[in-house]
């Protein structure tokens, strides 16, 4: 494939989805070019998680296309996807609960994109992923013992022993503290100096205000605009989609 | 953990040892043979249907697989006329492809859901042997099957088709083998990726587990040992016949056992048959000829209870160090 | 043309019959979510008490009928105090638990009354002609249709009708909802066993009547009670009805057209058919 500059990462074609009629994507564009950390922004029921769900093969979308590093990854299943490098974070953490938090890693690293580590050196892998991810101290926890936000950072940690070029984080900022944010943005930060690309979706805007080069703001399942952090969210469409002032157009419908 | 490995791994081999050399310190007997070779044959059972729970897949269907491959032996035996040792893994293959119907058009059943349609699918095999009758001699089943045949090895006559003794040790081996089988469902890398489908099927398949396909191979070589179970069953007793083979008994059992033993220990589909059946058959039996049985349900809503983790967990559980 | 009219009457007879097998599972499950495999089991149980009665007291086998109401609403609420105790993953635990108590209840009925086939036998068989078409119903098929499609209707009547009825369907809709509007979940739940255990008790004597009892033919009847249930949706009595004259009349025409020995496989069939094809079906629709 001929190098491009920006490369682009992964690239949502025209994407549509509906569940029981409901029209949840509707024509969704977006690109995310490597090595950039972008950010989605948008209120409850605007779409982002069905979106991750479609590219991470949860769920097949209507219509539409997506490309990774140029390659139609269209309705492949997970496993398919995290092979070639796609991993994600779940909002509602997704753990083995009975295993510890080591174990979680192995799988991840067993299973995951490889090179497949040498049995021997899994484990040390694996402990220097919960060291990245502030966890080394709780390896031998069972993981369905752990607290929220410590089943947070199992949850990146088990992404990123998958060795993915793309991580997907999906509102792992929710329900933290200012300074647990803090610490999220420099992990995210962090996590792009060792190569990777990210696309975070984010409720309460915090974390991709302060971690985006380039956030997309998304509103009933379309995309409203897309640009720096900064000009987004002054977009007077976004805004109103926060605010609820969004003027119903041609339906009369109430909006709280 | 590791040590929790060994100390298993001793406990089994010490455990073969001990069924192999009991009969050196006690003496013999044929009655002491028949019940702990069937105390074998069904810890085979139990390891053949833990190893498809080892997914997550709760079966109350394994008679099909039992049944399929006693009919297969027994057919193939009977219009054949090959020898048993032929027929039995021939026959086994029947309820392996069973299974592959199961893995197609189960697929997307879980939990409950896949119980109760493992449930209902005995019931296909059964009435069609059942009404087939001109192949399969329907609901009177087949008499005198071969046994197994006797085996001349350096010099040495073992005649498994009469002696209880021999067939003993058959079975004994049997479950050494079908040992060394489940250990490798726990704890190689396909056992690791059995256990992360079964705790959490979507980081499963977002860790790179081909979850399906993983299932599957569960779901084959269980339905594959569990036909074997049913096609060495033919030659042994020697007859068979629909309501026998294709029992809620035989769905049961191996249940029972596993759940009772601990469905994720090495040890526990095991010690559940090793525990049971000769309490079954030595202490229920002569007092409630018909209706022992019953004890397998009790034991069932028990386990659920009061050890629901099954008994070769619950003793191997740290304990604090003041019992409550 | 005869023949079918008369396989179509036996049918819708049967069937109402099998619709009261499945109201009672169809109850405990909607209000309970407990998953009862022992259902037949419980059924059979009860045919075997009416038998005894009937052969020991000499009566009439519909005075059978009273005492088996009595007696399996009683066996019902032990269940539900051991269903109760059952920790999470709750739906497939009590379906394991009561896989234990059919197991139990079967060696327990092939102790207490062998293995034979057991049948209440009427002295007589009266005959009555259905007005209108060539056909005969017996007696007992008459009856059958009649206790039957009285239970539903008075099952339909209850939820329908009373302020219990509209506590049973809303924990049937939507259990988290009903606790928060005040709803005593647990006291609805055994209310639900103990008019399962009703519904049980009355289907016990007719089986007794039409079908012969065995120890272990109670996993055909629970299999009936799950593929009209599934069919139906938990808490449609009208649903049920359907589902049960649907079933009836199927086995009825696999039995005169393949013969007698395949009418088993049908309920087995459509309900392997309705998990796989279409598993949402057991799922409540929202917002009815």
């Amino acid at each position: 494939m001929a190098p491009e500059t920006p490369a682009c990462c992964l690239e949502v074609k025209r994407v549509s989805k509906s569940f029981q009629g409901r029209r949840v994507l509707a024509d969704v564009s977006l690109t995310v070019f490597d090595g950039e950390i972008l950010g989605l922004i948008g209120p409850n029921g605007a779409g982002k998680t069905t979106l991750f769900n479609i590219i991470t093969g949860l769920v097949r979308p209507d219509a539409g296309t997506i490309l990774f590093h140029g390659e139609d990854i269209t309705g492949w299943p997970p496993q398919r996807l995290c092979h070639a490098g796609i991993a994600r974070a779940f909002q509602i953490p997704q753990p083995f609960p009975e295993m510890t938090a080591l174990e979680n890693v192995l799988i991840s690293l067993w299973f995951g994109k490889g090179p497949r580590a040498a049995p021997q050196d899994a484990p040390q892998q694996a402990r220097e992923l919960l060291e990245l991810v502030g966890l080394a101290h709780k390896e031998a926890v069972v993981s369905r013992d752990l607290n929220l936000i410590d089943q947070r950072r199992l949850e990146i940690a088990r992404a990123l022993a998958t060795r993915p070029h793309l991580l997907l984080l999906d509102e792992i900022a929710a329900g933290l503290s200012p300074a647990a944010v803090k610490a999220a943005v420099e992990l995210v930060q962090r996590l792009r100096q060792h190569g990777l690309t990210l696309f975070i979706t984010d409720h309460y805007l915090n974390l991709t205000l302060l971690a985006s080069d380039r956030v997309v703001a998304m509103d009933q399942g379309q995309i409203i605009t897309s640009g720096p952090a900064r000009e987004v969210i002054r977009h007077p469409e976004v805004a109103s989609a926060y605010l609820g002032t969004r003027e119903a157009a041609g339906g009369g419908e109430a909006v709280l | 953990m590791l040590s929790k490995i060994k100390l298993t791994a001793i406990t089994a081999v010490a455990a073969v040892v001990g069924l192999a050399v009991w009969p050196l310190v006690f003496g013999e007997a044929d009655f002491y043979y028949q019940i702990f070779g069937m105390a074998c044959f069904y810890g085979v059972l139990a390891i053949a249907w833990n190893i498809y729970a080892l997914s997550g897949a709760i079966s109350l269907g394994h008679a099909a697989f039992f049944g399929l491959g006693a009919y297969g032996s027994a057919l193939l035996c009977h219009y054949g006329q090959w020898s048993p040792v032929i027929t039995i893994p021939l026959g086994a293959a029947t309820g392996a492809a069973f299974g592959v119907l199961w893995g197609v058009f189960f697929r997307n059943l879980r939990g409950v859901y896949l119980g109760l349609a493992t449930l209902a699918s005995v019931e296909i095999p059964k009435v069609i042997i059942d009404n087939w009758g001109s192949v399969t001699f329907g609901s009177l089943g087949i008499v005198g099957i071969a046994s197994l045949p006797d085996l001349s090895l350096f010099g040495l006559e073992i005649p498994f088709g009469h002696s209880l003794k021999a067939q003993y040790y058959l079975l004994l081996l049997f479950l050494a083998l079908a040992g060394l089988i489940h250990y490798s469902s726990l704890f190689s890398r396909w056992g690791w990726a059995l256990r992360a489908i079964r705790e959490n099927e979507t980081a499963a398949v977002m860790a790179g587990v081909d979850i399906f396909r993983r299932r599957f191979e569960a779901l084959i070589l269980s339905s594959y040992l569990t036909g074997l179970c049913g096609a060495l069953y033919a030659h042994l007793i020697g007859l068979i016949e629909p309501a026998l083979v294709f029992n809620l008994h035989i769905s049961a059992l191996p249940l029972v056992l596993s759940i009772f033993g601990g469905r994720f220990a090495l040890l526990g589909p095991v010690l559940g048959a090793l525990i049971l059946y000769p309490l079954d058959q030595l202490v229920l039996q002569p007092r409630l000829p018909t209706g022992h049985e019953a004890v397998y349900g009790l034991v069932l809503i028990m386990t659920i209870f009061f050890f629901p983790k099954g008994v070769a967990t619950w003793l191997l559980k740290p304990r604090p160090a003041v019992w409550k | 043309m005869e023949i079918y009219a008369q396989i179509l009457v036996s049918g819708f007879s049967l069937g109402s019959f099998y619709a009261l097998i499945a109201l009672g599972f169809s109850l405990i499950f909607g209000v309970t979510r407990a998953f009862n495999l022992a259902h037949g089991e419980l059924i059979i149980l009860s045919g075997y008490l009416a038998y005894a009665f009937w052969k020991f007291s000499g009566l009439s086998p519909y005075w059978s009928i009273p005492v088996c109401l009595l007696v399996m609403p009683g066996a019902a609420l032990l269940l539900n105090l051991l269903v109760r105790r059952l920790k999470a993953p709750f739906e497939l635990n009590s379906l394991v638990v009561t896989f234990g108590l059919a197991l139990f209840l079967q060696n327990s009925m092939l102790f207490l009354f062998s293995a034979d086939y057991r049948l209440i036998q009427p002295e007589t068989v009266h005959f009555f002609q259905v007005p209108g078409l060539p056909v005969n119903l017996t007696e007992n098929q008459l009856m059958l249709l009649l206790l039957s499609l009285a239970a539903t209707a008075a099952v339909h009547g209850v939820l329908h009708g009373t302020f219990l009825g509209k506590a049973l369907r809303a924990a049937i809709q939507d259990r988290q909802a009903a606790l928060l509007a005040g709803i005593n979940v647990g006291r609805i739940g055994m209310i639900a066993f103990a008019l399962g255990g009703m519904l049980i008790g009355l289907a016990g004597p007719l089986y007794a009547q039409t079908m012969y009892l065995h120890p272990a033919a109670g996993l055909e009847a629970t299999l009936l009670a799950i593929v009209i249930t599934i069919f139906a949706g938990v808490g449609s009595t009208r649903g049920i009805l359907a589902g049960g004259w649907l079933l009836g009349v199927a086995e009825s025409l696999a039995a005169f057209v393949l013969g007698a020995g395949w009418r088993e496989l049908v309920s087995a069939l459509l309900l392997i058919s309705l998990l796989v094809f279409r598993p949402q079906g057991i799922v409540l629709k929202s917002g009815t």
